[in-house]
């Protein structure tokens, strides 16, 4: 018979029994942790640093953090950022939370549509998006402009994308399947008891959602809201075709031309001491998010008993899902899609027009660099793989050393994962290239490899993996680890066998989502971009910043055609799988 | 009989000698130097280039060099070639590179004036002497920093304009014209200011009207648009760019049939030339000098047209050349802002980043 206290010291987890696992798992953690803190450290050197490293003449001094604080630019930037942030939230949430409840807890009949839609969505470049809105809704040329003009005789055009709400509304249709994601696999994995006692007790649909539903799934909520306006600080596509070109710079844009700009050579130490204020954002959210997580066993739902999903059913409102899917699939797939095949083949951007129809050609597609495009095809799906597979396990190790290991300090080790996210990708990429030049240059040869891309990737989406982990882990009541180490079980056997299992609906979307956000991963691919390394998103993004819109348009064309089965061969496995609860 | 067909064979050893000869026709008149650069080359097998892509038009052009000059100089030199970024990060990432003793993204680095003189300065170009590898085509006049640099091409910067929304005749010659209010709103410049460093020299405007000027023309424009997105122009989303890089974008959409054409105005003309510099810690050095060579021969040049639709005017085959004698027998005076140039103004390197800025910011 078993004394109390050696079953409470069985209860323990790994690390304080000397489970060898546990101490591996907090030693991956250290490791990864040290390397995502390298390049800030070497971001925070530089903000210290006048003129280039490379110039002898150079010296410590505070110069940067007065000329970037000093200037009344800068302050311009941050408020631009602000808002664009806030805006593309709203946007986010307003469509990406609704179709994440429709799939997750009704009986809606399209959630598989939607949910291919959502995660399709995914697939086309921000920079594609924002070109089509801006011929939708510019202010000189923009066709809805133009038709309202001729019609209603308006002297001005009564919209205009290029402002900040614009660019937040296009940012935040960019990122509403991302906070369909992140909320999706939470609101699958809840425990229906109280949504089924609060209609015992007569609550309508609509009262149940907001009173016990959102509450309870208010920690995901919260993990998605954080990481969108992250992304929204440092989103570069979207600023960079509408914001840019009329002079309308966010975060990033602002960062860019400091350390890629086109007079003299860069000026590292500015967008160094620029984003500090990106380190202590970054720090701020972290801490605020880590506050939600010390509360998070109010909301632990999934327990030991078992559970089963209860759906909602629709009724009537399903035509009010319906018109809602429908307009989120034209704002946000078909219109910049159909601009997006319309520019791939002509020979120069023009309106439509019958005239212009006449001179559509095919010729874009025939014309690639292709063996450019399969060097880009061959290192890009390796990167695909590659990238979510690792990034998922660390995920994992990085959530059960915060959420479940006894380690002293851990809450730090989920602030060293958010790091990588809030700092713009620019100035990371920078400090990670600075490192593999010149300290790891006789150690380990990364520089200009795929490996180091590998290695920056990541780093940027663990951000995103330990959002995904934790958000899930912590609706898992310990008491199924508990049972488990009391039974006998090691650290590894109650990850392999209680966690994983519970955590394959995430883990497979994480995956998924990881995949897709490396396909399109263009700011660090661009910054380390070499021969052997080129990704297919630095393809067309060259091509098209070098004019040929029509060319990157047929390749980006190309890029959604080749994915669509993929994506598809999920969407049957998941089904299969019972992730997508089928219709009642 | 027997001295016929000893003249015979003569003459087939003559004639097939002269075949064998006409597919490396100029390789007997290669200077010892150049011979030197074409063994190592064959010796190294290959050669990466990593540039934009509007540059000798990207993938397109590097596949036409690579043809012709395998040809002429009868090697087998495969060239990789990779998009690259910016030609300023271009230069910061093989300074970086050669300070931290690894070999250069690429192994030839294309860039214009102002790009290209940090990295001379600093001597992390190999010194070539250009003239003896083709002498009497490759002249002084065309390298620069100590034989560091050649100059490739003369772009010819102007105004590119939408032909459907402005007429000719509706277009200014001078660059006043576009400080007038029926432009307000309707053109854009470029983020870096391009061009308008040249007329800060004493020689054309000077800084004090330069910077007047630009501070009036940042209340005049729309945006901020990049040189080789004259797509803008052509749909009509800007009526003009004031000013471009080179020309040579505006060429390219024109032959497309894009609806743009460019106007040089006469008060702010320039010849703005592309050099191309081979780093001390380039990988292949003997395969990117041939290449480099190459470029400047007839058939280099005619590449060059042909991917940019500028060439070195300084050839008299050059097709850039006409425009440029017509222009200055018009009386146009252009100023050419060269690496030695950049050098010797550092404060108009410290103006081209404040006009920059007045440019980004619509106050």
């Amino acid at each position: 018979m078993l004394s109390v206290s050696s079953l409470l010291q069985r209860i323990e987890t790994g690390v304080n029994r000397g489970d060898p696992w546990a101490g591996l798992m907090v030693a991956v953690a250290v490791l990864c942790s040290i390397i995502i803190l390298a390049p800030l450290c070497v971001v925070v050197w530089l903000s210290f640093f006048s003129g280039s490293p490379l110039d002898p003449i150079s010296q410590y001094s505070l110069e940067n953090y007065t000329v970037v604080f000093a200037d009344p630019f800068t302050y311009t930037v941050l408020l631009n950022t602000a808002g664009f942030s806030v805006i593309s939230l709203v946007v986010a949430f307003l469509f990406g939370l609704p179709a994440a409840w429709l799939v997750e807890r009704t009986d809606f009949r399209g959630k598989t549509s939607l949910f291919t839609l959502m995660t399709v969505g995914l697939l086309i470049p921000g920079f594609a998006v924002a070109m089509g809105w801006l011929f939708l809704l510019h202010p000189r040329i923009g066709v809805v402009n133009q038709f309202l003009q001729t019609v209603f005789a308006l002297q001005d055009a009564p919209f205009s994308i290029t402002t900040v709400w614009g660019m937040g509304w296009v940012q935040g249709l960019n990122l509403a399947p991302l906070a369909f994601i992140m909320t999706a696999g939470v609101f699958r994995a809840m425990d229906p008891t109280f949504e089924e006692a609060a209609h015992a007790s007569g609550a309508s649909a609509s009262k149940t959602v907001f009173t016990v539903t959102v509450p309870l799934v208010w920690p995901g909520i919260l993990a998605a809201a954080i990481y969108i306006v992250t992304v929204g600080i440092s989103a570069f596509d979207v600023p960079a075709i509408i914001g840019w070109s009329n002079r309308i710079f966010t975060f990033s844009t602002y960062m860019y031309l400091m350390v890629s700009p086109q007079e003299g050579l860069p000026r590292y130490g500015l967008g160094a001491a620029l984003s500090v204020i990106g380190i202590l954002l970054a720090a701020a959210l972290s801490w605020w998010y880590s506050k939600v997580q010390s509360r998070s066993h109010q909301y632990e739902v999934i327990t030991g008993k078992a559970y089963q999903p209860k759906l909602i059913k629709l009724g009537r409102h399903a035509v009010t899902a319906w018109v809602f899917v429908g307009l989120y699939l034209l704002l946000s797939k078909f219109i910049p899609l159909t601009m997006l095949i319309w520019a791939s083949v002509l020979k120069y951007f023009e309106m439509p027009s019958m005239e212009a129809l006449t001179r559509t050609t095919l010729d874009n597609y025939t014309s690639l660099p292709w063996e450019l495009v399969f060097r880009g095809a061959r290192n890009t799906a390796i990167l695909m793989v590659l990238t979510p597979t690792i990034t998922l396990i660390v995920s994992l190790i990085f959530s059960w050393v915060v959420l479940r290991s006894r380690v002293r300090g851990r809450a730090v080790f989920d602030f060293f994962a958010f790091l990588p996210h809030a700092v713009p990708n620019i100035v990371f990429a920078i400090g990670a290239v600075l490192i593999a030049l010149f300290v790891l240059r006789n150690i380990v040869p990364l520089y200009g490899t795929i490996w180091l891309l590998l290695v920056l990737y990541t780093i940027v989406r663990l951000s995103y993996g330990t959002r995904m982990m934790n958000s899930s882990l912590i609706q898992i009541h310990k008491e199924l680890e508990e049972a488990a180490y009391v039974s006998g079980s090691d650290t590894l056997g109650v990850v392999r066998r209680i966690l994983v299992p519970i955590l394959a609906p995430p883990i497979l979307y994480g995956w998924l989502w990881v995949a897709l956000l490396t396909y399109r991963e263009l700011t660090l691919a661009v910054l380390l971009s070499r021969a052997e390394n080129t990704t297919l998103p630095v393809v067309v993004w060259s091509i098209w910043l070098n004019g040929g819109f029509s060319h990157a348009s047929a390749l980006t064309v190309y890029m959604l055609a080749v994915l669509v089965p993929v994506i598809g061969l999920y969407w049957v496995i998941v089904r299969r799988t019972g992730i997508i609860p089928t219709a009642n | 009989m027997r001295k016929l067909r000893w003249q015979r064979t003569m003459v087939m050893a003559i004639v097939s000698f002269a075949l064998i000869s006409a597919q490396n026709v100029d390789s007997a008149s290669w200077t010892p130097e150049l011979q030197k650069i074409i063994e190592g080359a064959k010796k190294e097998g290959q050669l990466r280039l990593v540039w934009g892509g509007g540059s000798l038009g990207g993938d397109a052009g590097v596949e036409m060099f690579e043809a012709a000059m395998n040809r002429m100089f009868g090697t087998k030199i495969d060239i990789k070639y990779s998009p690259g970024p910016s030609m300023p990060s271009m230069g910061s990432q093989i300074a970086a590179e050669y300070a931290a003793g690894q070999s250069s993204v690429t192994d030839v680095y294309i860039a214009a004036a102002s790009y290209a003189a940090p990295l001379v300065q600093r001597q992390i170009f190999h010194t070539v002497n250009w003239p003896e590898l083709l002498p009497g085509r490759i002249t002084a006049e065309m390298t620069e920093g100590n034989n560091s640099a050649l100059r490739i091409l003369s772009g010819l910067p102007g105004v590119p304009y939408n032909t459907r929304r402005v007429p000719k005749s509706g277009m200014p010659n001078t660059m006043d014209g576009f400080l007038k209010p029926e432009w307000k709103g309707k053109i854009a410049s470029t983020p870096y200011a391009a061009g308008f460093d040249s007329l800060a020299d004493k020689s054309m405007w000077g800084p004090e009207k330069t910077v007047e000027y630009v501070g009036k023309l940042s209340k005049q424009i729309a945006g901020l648009i990049r040189c080789n997105e004259i797509e803008r122009v052509a749909s009509g989303e800007f009526l003009a760019l004031v000013l471009d890089c080179n020309g040579a974008a505006t060429a390219e959409a024109k032959l497309k049939g894009a609806p743009v054409d460019l106007m040089i105005p006469i008060d702010a003309a320039q010849i703005r030339y592309f050099y191309l510099a081979v780093p001390k810690n380039a990988e292949n050095p003997n395969a990117a000098k041939l290449f480099t060579t190459f470029v400047m021969t007839k058939e280099g040049q005619e590449i060059v047209w042909k991917t940019t639709h500028v060439d070195l005017h300084f050839f008299p085959e050059a097709r850039t050349r006409p425009t440029v004698e017509r222009m200055k027998q018009k009386g146009v005076r252009f100023f050419e802002p060269t690496i030695q140039w950049s050098l010797d103004t550092p404060e108009i390197d410290q103006l081209r980043g404040k006009m920059a800025k007045m440019l980004r910011s619509p106050k």
